[in-house]
């Protein structure tokens, strides 16, 4: 058999021992550990395990698809780079998810100041579009979240999906926390009219009490 | 006014379809991870490759045991350096008188002595030859000093007619006013000498002179001298060779769950023998020491292999799997060609077009009387200008063409080991084998088949001197 073939059957053979070593044994600790050691095997198992959903995140976050690919790039360069800090307390991917969070945040900041003006009438015009695509109502969803402004949109995302006080947003984002709030009610109030509008959420009905207040 | 359940609802509802989605990154996105915590190291198939030559090179300096200074010119011995000063004191030593010339000009040595011939005759001044126009018609540095040393020779003038005692002055004389001198060769330049004049002249006033031509020290100036100049060489080449391919499989753990579990491997179910191909290109070679030099060119390969299958009556389906590492893409195409003996048996060709730009070195390794042993390697980025080639699906069962899946861009290495004969004008001819390995697969990477092409060859090549 040629010298070639003989190389190409040992390095084929040692990678499939092992990525099947890796995928079939490996519990997330040794992942964290072999990430630490800075094992390529290892991260691009944890970046394929976890990227999927935080490029969701990002994406919601994001202004575009490429804005949402860069940041989860940028995430997972944190990750790789710090997760030697991950101290085993809580769950490993609501650690990676903070640290995407954060990145996404820190894009946004260097392109936008989250107390200025928001460009309200553009996301008006947006909400009378009826062209999201309908594929799934997950994906519906998100996308009416992407055409809120982008203080809104970073608002409601931080508060209602990733769950921060708007004591912590208001210190994440530079802004006082009553702006945070009002920005909250304006984004959730957009967001209802939006979903109401395709279908997705039913329109609110009053109180009985309400009714009765009123007759 | 809105009740509260229906604002748990609506952030119940963004935080599920939230959590609910999954997007995919593109490859771009792992790249650049990769290349910011490792570097850019996309290409093991080239450090290999880089590695392997690197290790035949030092096999085959081991073998053959080079000089410790295999990559500069050598100095001159302690005899050759004791004999030198005794040679160019009796090269030069004419008529009794002692000329001096500028040691390190080996041209106006040499010509000191047609000078004086001419200024014997004609009773003109003596001068100096501009020789530059000599060189320039001999192309090599050993050519040079016999021509030189000829020119002496083939003027014919007679011992008696030379009086170097009248030159008392030494003036440049350009080769156009020399040969115009009707006492040297006259009406006749000095190349329309005749070989056979050469012949029968006698070695005449200059005996020390005609024998200097073997001086190492006048040899080992005109060669450095020469050396200066030609470092430019072109050279045009084809290869006759065989094309083969090593055939290998990578699948993921989840394509192996997917694919059928049977005994039927890659190997026992595909015929394949190699079919002849050609290269042939044009390289240019600089050369940075006595021994060392980097060329790069344009070549057109064409490679081919034979592909033993069977024509089914009827069409039937073939799947290709695509291993995508963490999901599996299947595509369902039609073929009529099997491997499996159920219908009349077939031959068909996996042929490939290519243009590439071979990028590489030569090392000459021994030096003979007209000879060189030299190896070589290259790196040779290739452009698939066109390509037939057919995929074996994913139960090794059938053939089917999917040029999308083929990939345009690839990089191949080669290795060579030739003799290089010396001939006449600078012109040099090589012939000896190569082998010619394809680093990167012929598909893309997502098909789990590795096919990588290897042709063994016999380049042969003529080079010029520039």
């Amino acid at each position: 058999m040629c010298f070639f073939a003989v190389l190409q059957q040992i390095r084929a053979k040692n990678v499939y021992i092992s990525v099947v070593d890796q995928q079939l044994h490996m519990t997330e600790e040794l992942l964290i550990a072999g990430c630490i050691d800075n094992n390529p095997l290892a991260q691009r198992e944890l970046y394929n395990r976890y990227s999927p959903k935080m490029l969701a995140v990002c994406y919601r976050f994001a202004h575009s698809r490429e804005d949402a690919e860069d940041m989860l790039q940028e995430g997972f360069i944190k990750i790789f780079s710090q997760i030697h800090t991950f101290q085993f307390k809580g769950a490993f991917e609501g650690w990676i998810r903070r640290i995407v969070v954060h990145t996404c945040i820190n894009v946004l900041k260097r392109n936008k100041k989250f107390n200025d003006a928001l460009d309200i009438d553009h996301a008006m015009e947006a909400q009378s579009r009826d062209n999201i695509p309908s594929i799934l109502q997950a994906k519906q969803v998100v996308e009416c979240i992407r055409i809120l402004p982008t203080g809104y949109r970073t608002v409601l995302n931080l508060y209602a999906i990733e769950g921060f006080s708007h004591k912590e947003i208001g210190e994440m984002l530079d802004i006082g926390e009553s702006t945070s709030r009002s920005q909250y009610t304006r984004a959730k109030a957009m967001l209802e009219q939006m979903l109401v509008k395709r279908n997705i959420l039913d329109k609110p009905t009053l109180q009985p009490d309400a009714i009765i207040a009123f007759s | 006014m809105m009740n509260k359940q229906y604002h748990d609802e609506l952030e119940g509802l963004l935080s599920e379809s939230a959590d609910d989605l999954r997007m995919y990154p593109s490859d771009r996105v792992w790249r650049n991870i990769n290349k910011e915590l490792h570097g850019d190291k996309q290409w093991p198939a080239l450090n290999f490759g880089a590695v392997f030559t690197g290790a035949l090179v030092l096999a085959a300096l081991l073998f053959f045991q080079p000089d410790k200074d295999l990559f500069t010119i050598k100095p001159l011995t302690a005899a050759q350096q004791k004999t030198a000063p005794a040679a160019r004191a009796a090269a030069f030593k004419v008529a009794g008188r002692q000329i001096e010339p500028a040691y390190e000009n080996t041209h106006q040595a040499i010509i000191h002595a047609p000078h004086a011939m001419a200024t014997s005759d004609n009773s003109e001044p003596a001068s100096l030859v501009d020789t530059s126009n000599l060189m320039d018609a001999n192309t090599t540095a050993a050519a040079s000093t016999v021509e030189s040393a000829n020119v002496i020779n083939q003027t014919g003038i007679p011992q008696s007619d030379v009086a170097l005692t009248t030159a008392e002055e030494w003036q440049p004389l350009s080769l156009s006013t020399l040969t115009a001198g009707e006492s040297i060769v006259t009406g006749s330049s000095i190349n329309s000498i005749s070989p056979k004049e050469e012949r029968n002249e006698t070695p005449g006033i200059f005996p020390e002179l005609t024998t200097a031509q073997n001086s190492p020290v006048l040899a080992a100036a005109l060669q450095k001298m020469a050396a200066k100049k030609g470092r430019w060489s072109v050279q045009y080449y084809a290869t006759p060779s065989f094309s083969y391919r090593l055939l290998s499989e990578e699948k993921s753990q989840l394509a192996n769950m997917l694919t059928p579990a049977t005994s039927i491997t890659l190997g026992s179910m595909v015929q394949h023998r190699p079919k002849t191909g050609v290269e042939a290109g044009v390289s240019f070679a600089y050369r940075i020491t006595e021994n060392l030099k980097v060329k790069v060119g344009l070549q057109a390969n064409y490679r081919r292999y034979a592909i033993e299958a069977y024509n089914t009556t009827t069409r039937q389906p073939a799947v290709l799997m695509m291993d995508q590492g963490q999901r599996v893409d299947t595509l369902m195409m039609m073929t009529d060609v099997s491997t499996v003996a159920t219908g009349m048996p077939i031959e068909m060709s996996n042929q490939l077009m290519q243009l590439s730009a071979p990028i590489g070195f030569e090392l000459s390794m021994a030096d003979f009387k007209n000879a060189r042993f030299v190896v070589a390697a290259s790196i040779q980025p290739t452009y698939n200008i066109g390509q037939q080639s057919w995929l074996i699906s994913a139960d090794y069962r059938n053939y089917v063409k999917q040029p999308s899946l083929l990939r345009k861009w690839n990089i191949n290495t080669g290795i060579e080991a030739f003799m290089q004969f010396n001939g006449k004008k600078g012109i040099s001819w090589q012939v000896g084998p190569q082998i010619r390995y394809q680093l990167l697969p012929g598909a893309v990477r997502s098909y789990p088949v590795r096919e990588h092409l290897i042709d063994y060859g016999v380049k042969i090549g003529v080079s010029k001197t520039l």
